[in-house]
């Protein structure tokens, strides 16, 4: 099989599906962003957003902190390490195959 | 991937989604030339002029602005469109080796201009416009279209400021005590061209911030 190829079969398919590519890549721009800004800019509903960052928090991708600021309840998101060195392999892979 | 080197670059841009950035650099430099005005225009032994007067003013109003625009971004925007916090930025080799050669092409064009005897506030105020212009467009105008309007005022308004009549130029300082001992069209282009900064910042600023309340709402609704 050729390099390129093989590299297409080796891409991360959690990061891979636009929704939580999207997710990931604003991630990797901040230190923590909140669930409202997130919305915001991925113009998904609360649902969608819901279940992508399920399942990236699952895989250990991204930290998830429930907390306030003030009286109003906040969720902060991070990228976790390994999800930083996920999107960076990725975008490493992504490429190589293109 | 170009999608996605866009999407990297949008929390940085969001920075200045509803004006703040524009609105704290206008009111610092607002805060900046009135007092530059004030001290030229008290007496030269007075308050105004000591030598701490300078950084404590500009220690209360980084103070101030810093702690205003945190209370504004809590107020409106972390409430309507999100918060972020930013990563510390490194400091990148490039970066360090842009700043040294921009100090030495300063140095080399201050020596070009004392040796040949230049018109230096024309070079000066081209020079500074161009940086004006450049760091605006860089970090402000390309997230908004509208902006690259501010970013091409900014740089006409530094040649014109720099083509005013020395009567016109020198009129903030004349008749100060500051017109002994400074260049009066070199400082007068400067202060007319800061002076003028601020204002479009502020304008622009404000724009920003009517459109940005105006497009968004406030839920009140918790974040997820």
């Amino acid at each position: 099989m050729k390099p390129q190829i093989q590299a297409i079969a080796e891409i991360d398919r959690v990061i891979h599906e636009p929704g939580r590519l999207m997710i990931v890549a604003l991630l990797y721009a901040v230190e923590t962003a909140d669930f409202l800004y997130l919305q915001h800019e991925t113009a998904m509903n609360k649902g969608t957003l819901s279940s992508h960052i399920l399942r990236l928090e699952r895989e250990g991708y991204v930290n998830v902190e429930k907390t306030f600021r003030g009286k109003v309840p906040q969720t902060l998101l991070s990228l976790t390490r390994t999800g930083r060195t996920s999107f960076e392999g990725y975008r490493k892979m992504l490429k190589k195959s293109l | 991937m170009e999608d996605v080197q866009g999407l990297l670059e949008r929390p940085k841009l969001y920075d200045n989604i509803d004006g703040s950035s524009e609105l704290m650099l206008g009111c610092m430099l607002i805060g900046f030339t009135s007092f530059q005005w004030v001290s030229a225009h008290a007496r030269q032994d007075s308050i105004w002029n000591k030598i701490y007067s300078l950084p404590i003013f500009v220690a209360l109003l980084t103070t101030v602005l810093i702690y205003g625009r945190k209370a504004m971004k809590s107020l409106f925007t972390y409430r309507r469109t999100g918060f972020v916090s930013y990563r510390k930025p490194k400091l990148r080799l490039i970066g360090l080796i842009s700043g040294i050669a921009a100090a030495v092409a300063c140095g080399l064009t201050f020596l070009t201009v004392r040796r040949h005897e230049i018109d230096s506030t024309m070079l000066v105020m081209i020079g500074v416009g161009l940086l004006t212009t450049a760091s605006y467009a860089y970090g402000i105008a390309r997230a908004v279209r509208w902006k690259w309007i501010v970013a091409v005022l900014l740089l006409v308004g530094a040649v014109v400021v720099a083509l005013l009549p020395d009567w016109l130029t020198s009129a903030p300082f004349s008749g100060t005590w500051s017109a002994a001992v400074f260049d009066l069209r070199f400082f007068g282009c400067l202060f007319l061209y800061l002076a003028f900064y601020a204002f479009v910042l502020l304008l622009s600023g404000g724009i920003s911030l009517g459109l940005y309340l105006h497009d968004t709402r406030h839920d009140g609704a918790e974040t997820e």
